[in-house]
């Protein structure tokens, strides 16, 4: 448990040899949409040469783009040591940079984290220093996009780690043991969590009337339909668990995935009915 | 279930404000290190200040062994030097103040490399600090400005504890949670519609089956997930723009998002 602690902090330094002609796109104020990991990673998608979308985290204590190896093999990317040149990097919401310098290489937080299953979504890279220096960027957890802003900025090249650091640079044994660690721990953990599946549709839209939770349609044709319920009818119960709040009726009805059989108790004339239906796989 | 409880708290938290924090905009220095790395001044309880990288993708807030010290900060121990997450009275990057940020002590090796190179470097700042506000980031002006939102992060540790702990215990499937009820059905794991609901929101909106959903709510849209993952993060009563591709033709639709199951 305690190596999880490690997965978070993303300090990795390379060096990134940018040219001179360097594009950027978007217009003033562009909306990224994006979410978090279950890491808590600001986690965006963005097409790389046309190929994608992958998965991105945004990270400031980055100091340049990273492709890990796999995508980069998919993407079809020509490796020069380890950097390549990405002709265009499309940010999900209209963000684009052009001549994209990227290093190809998976740091050791990701590969950790993905064979961990952590984040909840495979990892293929980080947005660092030399593509996020170009937008001013707003980020609000309350809102599920960012605002990025074009600037007139030109990110100067990052100076080689080794050079920085001596040979130990970046990627120092300490680095390596730690991915070692996550990957043991992984394995322990029995390697990754199962996929997700998606909460079913019962069919019955909600209001809130005199403080109790009402059924305000019902949809033709759904589960709750062909279980009889109906329009009027106040929610008191759902798979088991009491329904006072909508928030209630949203924190049950997300333990049920499509297919799962639901027990459903509803007020209607001063009785209490009690229904099973079948989830159905809508939404 | 468990994925609800944690996705929840992140949607809907908002609990009140600290009393004290600072109303409106903070604007912080930002100090570009040679390596390319940001780095602001912090003060713990009033002790400082002191250099810290400035990270989006950490989501932690680490300090160092000497500012604990300094602070008078007791944190639990654990592997290889590292203690949990402990609530901090006052957390100050440059003139933003927010009280109970969740902080890890830890003398990260790749700071202390990297302040061998840079000068003093005593931690990282990450989301559990900075998304207690709006957070803007200016390279070019080399400016943070902050404005206190009353989000309270979970902190990481317990997130992670619930997740792999919980799946432990019972090994229950994760659930992609919704709050509102668009009244369609995909075609298996395309974003191809099957068909919509009648009187449901989705045919309020006009869509209708063999539209192929190609955006929504300013997403890319390629397959069904990319569609529940978006329609996780709404709320009711939302207008939403969707994107559909129909006879050959893109066209832009909006719906109106419902509460419902």
């Amino acid at each position: 448990m305690t190596a999880v602690r490690w997965l978070g902090t993303m300090l990795l330094l390379g060096s990134a040899a940018l040219p001179q002609d360097t594009q950027v796109k978007g217009d003033d104020g562009t909306r990224i949409p994006y979410r978090l990991t279950d890491t808590q990673h600001i986690l965006v998608r963005a097409k790389v040469n046309g190929k994608g979308p992958y998965n991105f985290i945004l990270d400031t204590g980055a100091p340049t783009l990273f492709i890990n190896p796999k995508a980069g093999e998919e993407i079809g990317l020509k490796v020069d040591g380890k950097w390549a040149k990405v002709e265009r990097f499309e940010i999900e919401g209209g963000a684009v940079v052009e001549n994209a310098d990227a290093r190809v290489e998976e740091p050791f937080q990701l590969s950790g984290m993905n064979a961990m299953g952590l984040p909840g979504a495979r990892l293929d890279g980080v947005i660092g220093y030399t593509v996020a220096a170009r937008f001013r960027i707003t980020f609000n957890p309350k809102k599920r996009s960012m605002i990025w802003r074009k600037l007139d900025f030109d990110p100067p090249k990052p100076p080689d780690a080794k050079e920085l650091m001596g040979e130990e640079g970046a990627g120092g044994g300490q680095n390596r043991m730690m991915e070692m660690l996550t990957r043991m721990m992984s394995g322990l953990m029995g390697g990754g969590r199962p996929a997700p599946v998606p909460q079913g549709a019962i069919g019955f839209e909600v209001e809130r009337l005199d403080g109790a939770v009402t059924i305000a349609k019902v949809h033709d044709g759904s589960p709750a339909a062909l279980a009889g319920l109906r329009a009027g009818d106040v929610v008191t119960e759902l798979a088991g668990k009491p329904v006072k709040t909508e928030d209630e009726l949203f924190k049950h009805a997300a333990g049920v995935a499509a297919g799962d059989e639901v027990k459903i108790a509803v007020e209607r004339g001063g009785e209490t009915l009690r229904v099973t239906l079948k989830a159905g796989g809508g939404m | 279930m468990k994925r609800l409880a944690l996705v929840l708290p992140l949607l809907l938290a908002a609990p009140a404000l600290p009393q004290d924090s600072v109303p409106g905009v903070v604007t912080v220095e930002l100090e570009t290190l040679k390596s390319k790395h940001l780095a602001v001044q912090v003060k713990v309880n009033g002790k400082g200040p002191f250099r810290l990288i400035f990270d989006t993708g950490a989501p932690v807030t680490l300090i160092s062994n000497r500012v604990a010290k300094d602070a008078g900060l007791e944190a639990p121990r654990g592997l290889m030097g590292m203690g949990g997450e402990v609530a901090v009275e006052s957390f100050e990057v440059g003139a933003a103040k927010a009280e109970g940020t969740k902080v890890m002590v830890f003398d990260h090796p790749t700071v202390q490399r990297l302040a061998k190179a840079v000068g003093d470097l005593d931690g990282i700042v990450g989301f559990s600090f900075f998304a207690q506000f709006e957070t803007t980031i200016d390279y070019q002006a080399r400016k943070l400005t902050l404005i206190p939102i009353g989000y309270k992060p979970v902190p990481l540790m317990e997130r992670l504890q619930r997740m792999i702990g919980g799946g432990r215990r019972d090994p229950a499937r994760a659930v992609i949670s919704r709050p509102v009820l668009l009244g369609l059905e995909l075609e298996g794991e395309t974003s191809v519609v099957k068909s919509v609901a009648p009187g449901g929101s989705a045919e309020a909106a006009g869509l209708t089956s063999g539209d192929k959903i190609t955006g929504f709510d300013g997403r890319w849209i390629e397959n069904a997930r990319d569609l529940l993952d978006a329609v996780r993060l709404l709320a009711p009563g939302e207008s939403v723009p969707v994107r559909v591709a129909r006879d050959g033709k893109e066209i832009e639709l909006n719906i109106r998002t419902r509460s419902g199951v």
